[in-house]
């Protein structure tokens, strides 16, 4: 039992000297960065040592959902809002219907390999919390670091970009800092296949749409708001081959997952061939709509230090469903990596949204003229946490699907469905 | 859009600061620092048509008052930089004198004329501009404007109302309307009944249910609101209401939910993003950050919803009730303007919300505007903090000690606010503490109520105070203050680690055994030195000894906007222990400004005018400047009016700290008022550079014995006096001189009679002076370099001695003193200045008494102070010379000019300063002018004469409503003041009827020739049927000139007084100022008939101001 706790949160974690310190509410702890600087607080959560991807989030309210983001895989997330734990943390047990997917977060374990905050709420308030941050890290044998300058370390991670970082905690703290070359980088490493699901499964079977979704790592809010809006779900491993049941789906979604979409080659050549030869909707979400561009043909890099954060400004290029062009949404974002921008775009396509800070591709959409209906966006519209400017996009696109139905149910036959199991046990928590 | 090239003073606050990308005029685009993004940008942001405007009226909000303070200087002064920046002239309509906004650096024309409608249309008609801003100058701008709109009046002149649409105005207003509105989206409002009786309320409250919340619409900040429990509560509660407001609502009470405000932003393209949300600590403080996801987005979504269904063009605030047990909410209201939240929320994110709304209404939209803080990002995102800011109203009920209810409910009763900025809660809110009241040295039992448990469960303005005596003396848990006080728990366990902190520091043997832990701990949780010190029985130097040893200092922080993802360009700054490096390099060396920190009565905009002016005038001679001040509604707290702001306390360890890390070279302490003096020779004696007039001549200055000897030396005159130490001292004394004596007690507290001496011990001495009856004041206010008098101003007061200079109407130029007089003057000034060896500006108070026939008139020095005055701005706008600026150039030396006599110039033109008193707010408070400063702003109007003047004034302060001709005039007070006879022919004269409650004065007037006066039924307790007989007699204006404050509840004189300002009829409670109504004030609005008081400043002053 440990050992699968141990495994489902902190495999990473495995990599790094670990050590076990003794528990004390003034017990020390550092974070290291791979830069050369170090910061001292105290501990809190597991008294557990690693190694991980420094970066930096700067949402105000829901840490609960960002460290059950897949997303955060293998990453020390460091806080700027300086006052975490506020809420604590809820009850996490969901029913399994059309109404919610198992999961009241975004998964079921915390993802992110450790925490830091400037000041940790060490007694909480709110009529949903069952656990303060403090247990709940412990729980799920995740360590924290409060009492740091947060706002000094994202500085550093703002001028030098995304670097490798070490919790060390209690006896380990004391010790100097790694040599470089010990530094684990986890994106190195195919995080995506440690957090998508294993076996293909089925949510809300009896939806009016049957939608795919290939799973990078997704949230649960990406699943929700697909069957919230009365689609049946099937959740399929992030390199299953779509193509061999896409004849009975009405469209593809394609989620959020952590790390380095060049990990992914395998799902992008997949997904490549279904959009030479497949006319129905496909939509993707970050790591999705990487994905895609690089179907495409477009290139990914990594920026310096991404954009993780719930204010992120982007500017819609064209109309689509919800979208306005010219209109700026307000949006939630977490993300490392993106798709160049180029001038010209690959034909069939064009640039969908840019942030209008960093000017980075915020989404892709194909051409009017291409005859496909595939859209790829780098944010979050499905929020969770985060503005719910862009929310409707779901509902773009089921309705996208719906019509594709119903115009090929008046000229052909509908396929079989594939043999997976209905409502199989949870998603995304590897 | 021509730009035209921009001098620094007038540097736009969000100029970009990166990109080459020059757009074509058609084009729009995106404000971003990628060239690419600009140029993606220019193919899909919307082409929408800029308003063709060329002269657009400002509306201001008038005198500070109670519900409507300085937040709407610092809105209006945005919203004319975002005009001066398109180039468009600026006419403002404002008579607060002491505001930023009114001067020629913002505006092309002034008018000092009041916030109402017909003089508002009349401005119009005189400058005729294209354009109109409605929703800068709180609700009173809004109001006139609605009413402009009903009268046709922006139709007929071609004036375009720029922003928010009228309409959307209109239904954020009316209830019954905003309510529909929301309907229609299924938005839940909080439900309400709109009534108009008082019986109608009672049925309302039957169906809804007790406890129930009464709202009016069209006041200001909930006047005329609150909770009422049962029908005889409701029943007081709506006479009030209604006689303040034609309509009430009567709504289900919410007490024990959470309230919640979201500021929005809305531009014509219909982006919409929150700036900020906050959460109430009920009643004090505010947080961002503490909100659950689901119910902020959720919130968060709602408000979007509802100003995009309003059409609101620019920045709103929406209220929201939010039950803490359930995601269960209701909207409470919208206010679609500049709100004092909205200034809050400008100060506490970096996002300049009334720049931006100004920027909006001029047709910009959000994507094309920068971020103002980064330069390089846009202004449509939302802003993230990584610190937090604690918010707590300045309430200062005690000034008004007579009968006041000190019950703080859904009716707004502060005079200011203060901000404080940690890293932690605890932090952020002993510095709030210390900011509203710097005898407060942190978290402390100030307050130890007798029935604590009531204490608890009543907000009142000492609630925080009655928790910190809970929880020390007490013992009292959590749980149990939750259960009484309904506030968070979240608070009250960070309050829990202040306490446990304050303990543990307690619990140190001595100073020494603090080790390093303990005192980051303290200083992490906001605990000051001084604090520290009181615990342990040491020293605020001792400690700060001990914690520099123990290497524990503060780190300075940028506020960013961003949570610092992008590189800030601005230095707005503060100070924190939870840190481990600083954001700035100290290498400017920079002179300090110590600003005013919090309005309360006594300090208010006026010193904000003048540290703002003297920052600037500093930054003109090519220095570099550090602001430090707290107050989130001042200008002074700009980002861009200092080289660096410093929104921090105003304390010496503080001040110490900044000037230290700054390694300014210097601190100016004498244009913040009170606050900064009082630490200027303690800064001195540790060694900082504290410029202008010697911090030693200051303390002699305010050390009674010193100041007198001083003045003997010189030969000036002043009242007898004497230091008692025993109320035997003070009544040997008052015998010798005559009665009757002001007793000057600790600070401020004057009192007529010995009674206030009864405390008076060898420890606790008072001083005792002679009080000089029917004497004249004046006041004069000066600048000097090394001694020498470079410029000075006499202005008159209306009122004789024994009314607080404060609360005095002053008139410039004097109009009763004669050149022998102003030659004295000018001679006990020089004099002063000679003897303080002033550099710098200062004021005296000076009373006048004529002799008789035995020669020249006394003139007798009652006060100096060496620092600037609140009369400074006045002066300075109406003689059309910037005392600070010449004060400015004494006090660091350079560039000094010549001295001039400005009164020796002979004008054609007298202004006059009127006070803006806030009874309404203050139930209970008995409206009576004494020695006691009561005001809470002031205004002032010029004209060609001092009756023309006066009118203006008067009719310029808010609520001022002028009484028909022919209705009835309820006159009492003191019938053997001469001037009984003369106002109460006067008002006859007016055609006013006149009624009394008092046989005697019936009697007394009666025997006027031409005068009739009835004595009327007069009910003392209730409120409601006195009310009728208002109604019935026509009653429209109370003239009551009574000897002192009521005594009891039941006093006549206090009930007509009380009464006249709860019904929201003007009261004249000074007989000098009865005398000046003018025959023709009374008159209505008349289209094209320009009254000749609508003149603008320039037009009066000429073109040197």
């Amino acid at each position: 039992m440990s050992f699968i706790v141990r495994f489902r949160n902190g495999a990473p974690a495995l990599r790094g000297v670990r050590s076990y310190a003794s528990v004390s509410s003034s017990n020390p702890a550092a974070l290291h960065l791979r830069t050369g600087q170090s910061f001292v607080g105290k501990s809190f959560g597991a008294p557990v040592s690693l190694f991980g991807e420094t970066v930096f989030s700067t949402s105000i309210t829901s840490y609960t959902e960002s460290m059950t983001d897949p997303s955060y895989r293998g990453q020390i997330l460091v806080f700027t809002t300086p006052l975490i734990g506020n809420y604590g943390v809820p009850e996490n047990e969901a029913p399994f219907n059309s109404e919610d997917v198992g999961v009241v977060l975004e998964s079921k374990g915390i993802q992110c390999s450790a925490i830091i905050v400037q000041d940790l709420a060490e007694r909480f308030s709110h009529y949903t919390a069952m656990e303060s941050l403090d247990a709940w890290c412990k729980r799920y044998n995740v360590p924290g670091i409060t009492g740091v300058d947060t706002r000094a370390i994202t500085r550093l991670l703002r001028d030098h970009g995304t670097t490798l970082g070490r919790v060390a905690v209690g006896p380990d703290a004391a010790l100097s800092s790694p040599a470089d070359h010990e530094y684990w980088d986890p994106t190195t490493e195919n995080l995506v296949a440690q957090v998508s699901t294993r076996e293909p499964y089925t949510l809300n079977p009896t939806g009016s749409v049957n939608i795919a979704v290939l799973d990078f790592g997704t949230k649960a809010n990406i699943l929700r708001s697909l069957v919230r809006r009365d689609a049946a779900v099937t959740v399929l491993p992030w390199n299953y081959d779509f193509n061999n049941v896409r004849d009975y789906f009405d469209g593809l979604f394609l989620t959020n997952g952590p790390g380095d979409p060049g990990q992914c080659m395998e799902a992008a050549m997949n997904v490549r061939k279904t959009m030479k030869e497949w006319n129905k909707p496909v939509f993707g979400i970050c790591m999705g709509h990487q994905i895609i561009g690089i179907a495409a043909g477009m290139n990914a890099y990594r920026m310096r230090f991404g954009n993780r954060g719930h204010n992120q400004p982007v500017l819609a290029l064209a109309s689509s469903g919800s979208i306005t062009a010219g209109r700026v949404y307000v949006t939630s974002q977490n993300h490392q990596y993106a798709l160049e921008l180029t001038d010209p775009f690959p034909e069939g396509w064009e640039p969908f949204f840019i942030n209008c800070n960093d000017s980075s591709v915020e989404g892709i959409k194909s051409t009017v003229e291409s005859g496909k209906r595939i859209w790829g966006v780098q944010f979050h519209p499905e929020s969770a946490g985060g503005p719910l400017d862009t929310i409707e996009m779901f509902t773009d696109f089921v309705n996208e699907c719906k019509a594709v139905k119903a115009s090929l149910a008046r000229t052909q036959s509908v396929s079989s469905a594939p043999k997976f199991t209905a409502r199989s046990p949870i998603i995304a928590t590897a | 859009m021509p730009f035209k090239k921009q001098t620094r003073d007038e540097q736009a606050v969000a100029a970009p600061a990166v990109g080459d990308y020059v757009p074509s005029s058609d084009q729009h685009v995106l404000s971003s620092p990628s060239e690419l993004a600009r140029r993606i940008s220019a193919r899909v942001l919307p082409k929408l048509a800029r308003p063709d405007v060329h002269k657009v009226l400002v509306v201001g909000s008038g005198g500070l008052s109670i519900g409507q303070a300085g937040e709407f200087d610092y809105s209006g002064s945005q919203a004319m930089k975002a005009l001066r920046e398109e180039g468009i002239e600026a006419v403002l309509v404002n008579p607060n004198i002491a505001t930023w906004q009114t001067s020629h650096q913002l505006a092309s024309e002034v008018y000092f004329l009041p916030i109402t409608v017909d003089y508002v249309a009349y401005v119009l008609e005189k400058e005729r501009p294209d354009g109109i801003l409605l929703t800068f100058g709180g609700q009173s701008a809004l109001n006139v404007g609605i009413a402009l709109d009903k009268m046709g009046i922006f139709e007929r002149l071609g004036v375009q109302v720029l922003g928010t649409p009228i309409r959307t105005l209109e239904v954020s207003e009316d209830r019954d309307l905003f309510v529909q509105a929301l309907n229609q989206i299924d938005i839940p409002a909080a439900q309400s009944t709109a009534v108009s009786s008082v019986n109608a309320a009672l049925a309302a409250a039957e169906v809804i249910g007790y406890p129930v919340i009464q709202r009016s619409a069209f006041t200001l900040g909930g006047l005329g609101s609150g909770f009422a429990n049962n029908p005889d509560e409701l029943r007081d509660l709506a006479a009030k209401g209604l006689s303040l407001s034609p309509q009430v609502l009567v709504e289900r009470s919410m007490k024990g939910w959470k309230e919640l405000e979201y500021e929005v932003v809305r531009d014509a393209a219909d982006n919409t993003i929150i700036c900020c949300n906050m959460e109430n600590f009920d009643p004090l403080g505010t947080h961002t950050g503490d909100s659950y996801h689901d119910e902020y987005h959720m919130l968060r979504s709602a408000a979007i919803k509802v100003i995009r269904h309003l059409g609101v063009v620019g920045e709103c605030n929406i209220q929201y009730a939010l039950n803490p047990a359930s995601k269960e909410y209701r909207v409470i209201e919208v206010n679609a303007r500049l709100s004092r939240s909205s200034a809050l929320a400008s100060k506490a994110t970096g996002y300049p919300l009334a720049y931006t709304a100004a920027k909006i209404a001029l047709g910009w939209t959000l994507p094309e505007l920068p971020n103002a803080v980064t330069k390089s990002t846009t202004a449509c995102f939302e802003p993230s903090l990584d610190y937090i800011v604690t918010k707590i109203p300045k309430w200062d009920l005690a000034k008004f000690s007579t009968h006041v209810n000190r019950e703080v409910g859904s009716a707004m009763k502060s005079v200011g606010e203060v901000m404080a900025i940690g890293r932690t809660f605890e932090e952020s809110l002993q510095k709030a503490i210390r900011q509203v009241d710097p005898r407060y040295t942190g978290f402390e039992a100030y307050s130890q109520p007798q029935d604590l448990d009531r204490a608890l469960r009543v907000p009142t303005d000492t609630r925080l105070f009655a928790i910190a005596h809970a929880m020390f003396n007490k013992n009292y848990t959590v749980d149990q203050l939750h259960d009484l006080t309904k506030i968070d728990k979240w608070f009250l366990y960070k309050i829990d680690n202040i306490v446990q902190t304050n303990l543990a520091i307690k619990a140190a043997p001595s100073l020494e055994s603090i080790d390093r832990d303990l005192m980051l701990r303290a200083k992490r949780m906001g605990f000051a030195d001084q604090q520290i010190a009181d615990l342990i029985s040491s020293t605020e130097d001792a400690v700060r000894a001990h914690r520099k040893s123990l290497n524990v200092t503060p780190f300075v922080k940028r506020i960013d906007t961003l949570a610092a993802e992008y590189p800030a360009h601005t230095n707005y700054l503060y100070t924190t222990y939870n840190a481990s490096e600083h954001d700035v390099e100290f290498d400017e060396r920079g002179t300090m400004v110590l600003g005013s920190g919090v309005y309360r009565i006594g300090s208010s905009v006026e010193f904000d005018w003048c540290a703002v002016t003297c920052a600037r005038k500093l930054r003109d001679m090519g220095k570099r400047t550090i602001m430090i001040n707290y107050n989130p509604e001042t200008v002074s707290t700009d980002f861009d009016e200092a080289d660096r702001l410093y929104f921090e306390e105003l304390g010496w360890e503080r001040v110490m700290d900044i000037y230290e890390l700054e390694q300014a070279s210097g601190a100016i302490v004498s244009v913040g008022g009170q606050l900064p003096q009082n630490i200027a020779l303690r800064l001195k004696n540790t060694g900082i550079n504290v410029l202008g007039t010697d911090p030693q001549m200051i303390d002699t200055a305010e050390d009674r014995h010193k100041f007198s000897a001083v003045l003997d030396s010189i030969n000036v005159d002043q009242p007898e006096w004497v230091e008692a130490t025993s109320l035997e001292d003070a009544k040997d004394f008052a015998n010798k001189v005559g009665y009757p004596v002001l007793i000057l007690h600790e600070e401020s507290t004057l009192e007529y009679n010995l009674s206030a001496a009864a405390s008076v011990s060898p420890l606790h001495p008072v001083v005792v002076t002679k009080f000089i009856e029917d004497a004249q004041e004046i006041d004069v206010d000066a600048v000097a370099h090394k001694g020498r008098l470079l410029v000075h101003a006499v202005s008159e007061h209306v009122e004789n001695a024994g009314v607080h200079s404060g609360d005095a109407t002053l008139v410039l130029p004097p109009f009763s003193l004669d050149d022998q007089d102003m030659f004295r003057l000018k001679e006990i000034t020089q004099k002063v200045a000679k003897a303080f060896d002033i550099s710098g500006p200062f004021n005296m108070q000076v009373i006048r008494k004529d002799s008789g026939d035995r020669g020249e008139p006394v003139l007798k020095v009652i006060e100096c102070n060496l620092r600037a005055s609140r009369s400074f701005p006045f002066v300075s706008k109406v003689l059309g010379h910037n005392f600070i600026d010449t004060a400015t150039a004494a006090i660091v030396g350079e560039n000094v000019p010549e001295p001039v006599d400005l009164m020796a110039e002979k004008r054609d033109y007298v202004a006059i300063k009127t006070s803006q008193f806030s009874w309404t707010r203050l139930p209970g408070a008995d409206p009576f002018l004494g020695v006691e400063m009561a005001s809470t702003g002031e205004v002032a109007s010029f004209g060609k004469d001092i009756h023309e003047a006066y009118w203006a004034s008067l009719l310029s302060t808010t609520g001022f409503r002028i009484p028909q001709a022919g209705s009835g005039v309820l006159i009492g007070g003191d019938i053997t003041k001469p001037e009984m006879q003369t106002v109460a022919k006067g008002l006859v004269a007016l055609g006013f009827h006149l009624y009394c409650s008092s046989t005697v004065v019936e009697e007394f007037l009666n025997d006027l020739p031409h005068v009739r006066c009835h004595k009327i039924f007069f009910p003392t307790k209730d409120k409601r049927k006195l009310r009728e007989v208002f109604d019935q007699h026509d009653i429209q204006l109370v003239f009551n000139l009574a000897k002192s404050k009521g005594t009891d509840a039941g006093d006549e004189d206090y009930v007509a007084r009380r009464n006249a300002v709860d019904f929201g009829f003007p009261l004249l409670n000074n007989c000098s100022l009865a005398r000046k109504i003018p025959q023709g004030g009374l008159r209505k609005y008349i289209e094209g008939r320009i009254p000749s008081e609508v003149k603008s400043w320039r037009g009066f002053v000429g073109s040197n101001v």
